[in-house]
């Protein structure tokens, strides 16, 4: 890890810890050393493809964990990441790739995954798998992901709702707050490098 | 534009309402709005034929989560506000019987507890929009 990347592993454990997300900070924390965030995967993309962290090498990523049911949180989030995405220069987004990852695999099929990430940007790329599939992903993040039963069996879920910044070489970069506004989230990430 | 279909009587009004644009296959909405009264009331549900439910909701974020809450009913004082808006508390739409699409409307009625029913047109929003018309 770059001294940049150790320096944004300590930011964020500090965030995590202001935050008061004990239970994820403890997972989030190694051994020893910076916490360890994100990881390997094998999922598949909105056009059936497998894809896993090798796809997106060279590409700033920016992940974030939600599903196509959801009425507030990830609509919301996906907008402003998208108009951030928007105040950037044409050669900076062109390094950046948004995946969308769906916590609710049971509803969101790769061809549901592609059209709703497509809604968002041209960035924007949706990603499920099994549920076998995704766990290791979530764990890697430490991603808290858990059904909320509605009238009529209908469900929500309630998830983690916060974006990932992994750098070009796939090393975890910082966390971008889903309350930050576009031009906030555009400045920070700026900041990294993207 | 909002239309809000008066009647002598109501002291609650509403100002700012929108709902974003859905993606495809996105079944669910949130509607943003606030609500402004005389007097004080007590907001206890909405309605809507664009969905099979409309629930009052709160998205509550802490920690980097988001938790999905039900909420029974919002107070409003009298001369206050109660304010719904992206991240926090709006009307949940679940089921929609077809996607919302940027220039649409969605008809909605709030009713509150001292039998007040409010009738409103909402706007939809393009999916990047940050909030109703006129604010980018």
């Amino acid at each position: 890890m770059t001294r940049t990347g150790l320096l944004a592993a300590c930011a964020a454990v500090g965030v995590l810890a202001a935050l008061g997300t004990g239970v994820l900070l403890e997972r989030a924390r190694a051994p020893q050393g910076p916490p360890q965030i994100g990881g390997p995967f094998a999922l598949t993309d909105g056009d059936g493809r497998p894809v896993t962290e090798a796809s997106y090498a060279g590409k700033w990523r920016l992940i974030y964990f939600g599903y196509t049911h959801c009425p507030d949180a990830c609509p919301t989030t996906l907008s402003k990441l998208g108009a951030a995405l928007d105040r950037l220069a044409p050669a900076e987004r062109t390094g950046i790739r948004v995946l969308f990852v769906t916590v609710d695999p049971a509803r969101d099929t790769p061809a549901i995954m592609h059209d709703y990430a497509h809604a968002f940007g041209p960035e924007f790329t949706g990603l499920t798998g099994s549920v076998q599939a995704l766990a290791p992903m979530l764990d890697e993040f430490h991603v808290y992901a858990r059904r909320h039963d509605l009238a009529h069996g209908d469900y929500a879920m309630d998830h983690s709702s916060i974006i990932y910044v992994m750098a070009p070489d796939g090393a975890f970069t910082g966390l971008l707050d889903d309350a930050l506004s576009p031009d906030e989230m555009a400045r920070r990430l700026r900041g990294f490098g993207a | 534009m909002l239309l809000l279909l008066w009647s002598p009587i109501q002291a609650a009004e509403v100002t700012g309402a929108w709902a974003r644009a859905t993606a495809p296959h996105q079944d669910t909405a949130a509607i943003y709005l606030v609500i402004h009264s005389d007097k004080p009331t007590k907001l206890i549900g909405a309605e809507t034929a664009a969905a099979d439910m409309a629930m009052l909701h709160r998205t509550a974020r802490s920690g980097g989560m988001s938790d999905m809450q039900d909420v029974e009913a919002v107070d409003i004082p009298a001369h206050g506000t109660a304010a719904f808006s992206p991240g926090g508390m709006h009307i949940m739409l679940m089921g929609l019987k077809h996607g919302l699409a940027a220039g649409d409307s969605v008809d909605l009625t709030l009713s509150f507890a001292d039998g007040e029913r409010l009738r409103l047109a909402v706007p939809v929003q393009p999916i990047r929009a940050a909030g109703p018309p006129g604010v980018r």
